[in-house]
């Protein structure tokens, strides 16, 4: 009979170099170190991901593809039409505006896009080939045209992981066109929830981020389109109505984002 | 072997990009349970810390989950038999469940379940393709 191999020596060699590993890592020691594999890693990554988009039966018709773009420039136009309205009326009221803060935005390619099932499930997170080399922060929002797609969570010398807003853990106020202001939850479906009961939230209306940037330009900025009220749920015992929302942004097909980065 | 373990590292990093179904932890059981050998504790800490880089995670924190995991796998197989489609099934459904639930993936019980199936194909599969019949290599 073969004897029993001894590996309780082993295990703990490997474990202590697992502690060891994750102790420079958490100080920061070994930036230098992850940032030179990643390079590599990102690099199989990417290509994974693009060969993957290629594949006859996960590439979207370049004919739904062109009516998607469309739509969301028509959005973009609508959204920003609404903006220019407001600026006026604040203007004609006022004699003054508030300019609007100076963005720049940063292109970023989706590297990684996983999902429970490749092609069919919507992704909860993004892989971008942008990290902290290029001012990525944590809490930076990430759109395509004006659509908010999510916000970054993690960061590192090359990478960014971005939470996308269907995310459970992505939570955000929002506001409907009308005004009505409330939060949108990500989960199985984006919900729009804490909308007091004396506001009129209408099917088909437009959401809009309702802007949350700190001091240090961090956060998501106001008026980026989140989705379209798709049904809403009130019942009159309730403090509260909530609305199901449904976003223009197909997170699978994404292959391009802007990050937000303020500048100032 | 080597050819095939530099193949699954990449293969762990390309498909990292495109499913969260932790392919990983059925690989691993797979490896434990047929060579009993100690290099997986260094297969579980090389492909923890591909997954971390692939995932902007601390490094080791995978490697750290992996090695214990495999530990528990050599332990089990100390007092009873591991080498069946049973202990394969639960052992990565398991596995896969609890690396899921910490890293906060959805779907976790179906993902675990698919892994799980996965796992038994890979051990059937390495099985059959190095003859093996009892206890050996």
């Amino acid at each position: 009979m073969k004897r029993k191999e001894n590996f309780f020596p082993i295990f703990f060699v490997v474990a202590f170099l697992c502690i060891i590993i994750l102790i420079l890592s958490l100080s920061g020691n070994l930036k230098f170190l992850s940032s030179f594999l990643e390079k590599g890693t990102s690099a199989v990554q990417g290509i994974t991901f693009h060969v993957f988009r290629s594949l006859p039966f996960i590439s979207e018709d370049s004919k739904i593809k062109d009516l998607r773009d469309e739509n969301l420039n028509l959005l973009s136009k609508i959204v920003d039409a609404e903006k220019l309205k407001r600026e006026n009326q604040a203007l004609s009221d006022q004699f003054q505006t508030s300019y609007p803060p100076s963005y720049k935005l940063l292109k970023a390619d989706v590297i990684g896009a996983p999902g429970f099932v490749p092609g069919v499930s919507q992704p909860l997170n993004l892989i971008l080939n942008k990290g902290s080399k290029d001012n990525l922060k944590v809490g930076l929002a990430v759109v395509v045209k004006n659509n908010l797609v999510g916000t970054i969570v993690s960061v590192s010398e090359n990478l960014a992981k971005v939470n996308t807003i269907n995310n459970p853990s992505s939570s955000f106020t929002s506001k409907a066109e009308n005004g009505a202001e409330g939060i949108v939850k990500g989960g199985a479906s984006l919900t729009l929830s804490n909308v007091l009961l004396s506001e009129n939230v209408k099917v088909s209306e437009i959401v809009l981020t309702y802007g949350d940037v700190d001091f240090n330009g961090i956060g998501i900025p106001a008026d980026l389109v989140v989705g379209k009220i798709i049904s809403v749920e009130r019942n009159p015992s309730d403090l509260f109505q909530k609305a199901k929302l449904e976003s223009f942004v197909d997170f699978g097909k994404l292959s391009t984002v802007f990050v937000y980065i303020n500048t100032k | 072997m080597l050819p095939i373990f530099i193949l699954f590292f990449l293969l762990a990093v390309a498909f990292s990009a495109v499913t969260t179904i932790p392919f990983s932890v059925s690989f691993l059981v797979v490896s434990a349970v047929i060579f009993k050998k100690s290099w997986v504790f260094f297969a579980a800490l090389a492909i923890g810390l591909l997954l971390d880089l692939v995932n902007i995670r601390p490094l080791g924190y995978t490697s750290l989950a992996f090695t214990i995991f495999v530990f528990l796998i050599r332990l089990y197989e100390r007092k009873f038999e591991t080498q069946t489609f049973a202990f394969v099934f639960i052992a990565t459904f398991l596995g896969s469940l609890i690396y899921l639930l910490l890293f906060s993936y959805n779907q976790a019980f179906m993902q675990s379940f698919v892994n799980a199936v996965i796992g038994i194909l890979l051990f059937k599969f390495l099985w059959l393709k190095l003859g093996l019949r009892s206890e050996i290599i």
